[in-house]
């Protein structure tokens, strides 16, 4: 990030990317974060995908409507108040678990590799990943789709986060980001030798 | 310094969104469950926390009761009922002692508190001597004793209450979520 004018100042103090990561190393849902986001970072700053948040989006839109629902059936109760608000309160009610099973989950990145030429339409590439509760195997899933032929390719990894960690809970990228290296690379190089 | 805070500076606006979004689901989902209850039990109020004593030995100041108000639900002297009293917000558990029944289901019924000297007609309207179906919130039908208390402590102090919702207001605010 080049030098930026005064007003920017303040928010170049908020932000902290450069700064390395450190969580607690016992909470779990931490520990996952810090890793799907370096996973991340590896494939979009490496190797320079360009990130597609259309799925986050409609993620993010299914769940604000199941508020909007919530919201709905709140003020419709308040002036119609029970029991003509029954019809409804139900529909309201049914519908909000039915939105949010509905939700894709997993995925939380997908990304996409545009072709040099600008002719071929582009590869995807999606990241998943999954850490037990009070477990320290995290397996990170790499999907590669080529653009071309819609073919489906995976590779995975499975590991004990104290690989990555130290006794801090300072993440150290020099231990994961060749793991996360290794894994695109295996599936980058299977295309390029079919 | 404030490293809890760190979290969210690494949030970028999609993450930030969500952070709102996921404090907003579950004040969501709590309503949900709430307005759900309402429409399965058929009644407005389904759980309520029993405020006095007047219905000893059966129930106790702070007790927990689940209530249902299905319509068919005939009322019979000797039965508990909860009830409001046109005007006020408070609903009364108490026993149906004298019941006027007509033909077509019309229903005046007359209530006291089993641990009480006198029956409820002091605790009704201005000039009303009986209670109708419309007054009734709920029969019970579980109850849980003692968890009531946090309702009745949090409402007579309400600072309390307030500090509770602020702190977990704001933990589910700054603890990012997946």
């Amino acid at each position: 990030m080049a030098a930026k004018s005064g007003r920017n100042g303040l928010l170049d103090k908020w932000k902290i990317d450069d700064k390395p990561v450190k969580i607690d190393k016992w909470d779990g849902s931490a520990v996952k974060n810090s890793l799907d986001d370096s996973a991340k970072k590896v494939l979009l700053e490496k190797y320079k995908y360009v990130e597609n948040f259309r799925l986050i989006d409609g993620r993010l839109m299914i769940c604000t409507i199941s508020c909007l629902f919530a919201i709905v059936a709140l003020i419709w109760d308040y002036l119609h108040p029970f029991p003509e608000s029954k019809p409804v309160l139900a529909f309201c009610v049914v519908s909000y678990p039915l939105q949010i099973l509905v939700t894709p989950k997993g995925i939380f990145l997908v990304a996409h590799r545009k072709d040099p030429a600008g002719m071929d339409p582009d590869d995807v590439w999606q990241l998943s990943s999954s850490l037990k509760r009070f477990d320290d195997k995290y397996t990170l899933k790499l999907t590669f789709i080529s653009g071309k032929t819609k073919q489906q390719r995976e590779a995975e990894f499975t590991k004990s986060i104290a690989k990555f960690f130290d006794n801090n809970g300072t993440l150290v990228m020099e231990a994961y980001e060749p793991e996360v290296s290794k894994l695109h690379d295996s599936l980058a190089l299977e295309r390029k030798t079919k | 310094s404030l490293d809890f805070l760190d979290d969210v500076r690494r949030m970028n606006k999609r993450q930030l969104y969500y952070q709102v979004l996921n404090f907003a689901m579950i004040v969501s989902s709590a309503l949900m469950i709430w307005k759900g209850l309402i429409v399965v039990t058929g009644s407005e109020s389904p759980i309520v926390v029993v405020l006095s004593g007047s219905m000893e030995p059966a129930f106790h100041r702070g007790d927990l009761l689940f209530l249902t108000n299905f319509h068919d639900d005939p009322i019979r002297a000797g039965e508990i009922v909860v009830f409001k009293v046109e005007g006020r917000d408070i609903p009364i558990v108490h026993r149906v002692i004298k019941v006027h029944e007509k033909g077509n289901g019309n229903i005046k019924f007359l209530t006291k508190g089993d641990n009480n000297e006198v029956d409820d007609r002091g605790l009704y309207k201005e000039g009303q001597n009986w209670l109708e179906k419309k007054d009734v919130v709920g029969r019970a039908r579980g109850f849980l004793p003692y968890v009531g208390m946090v309702t009745i402590i949090m409402n007579d102090y309400p600072k309390f209450k307030y500090a509770l919702l602020a702190v977990m207001g704001a933990y589910v605010l700054l603890k990012r979520e997946s």
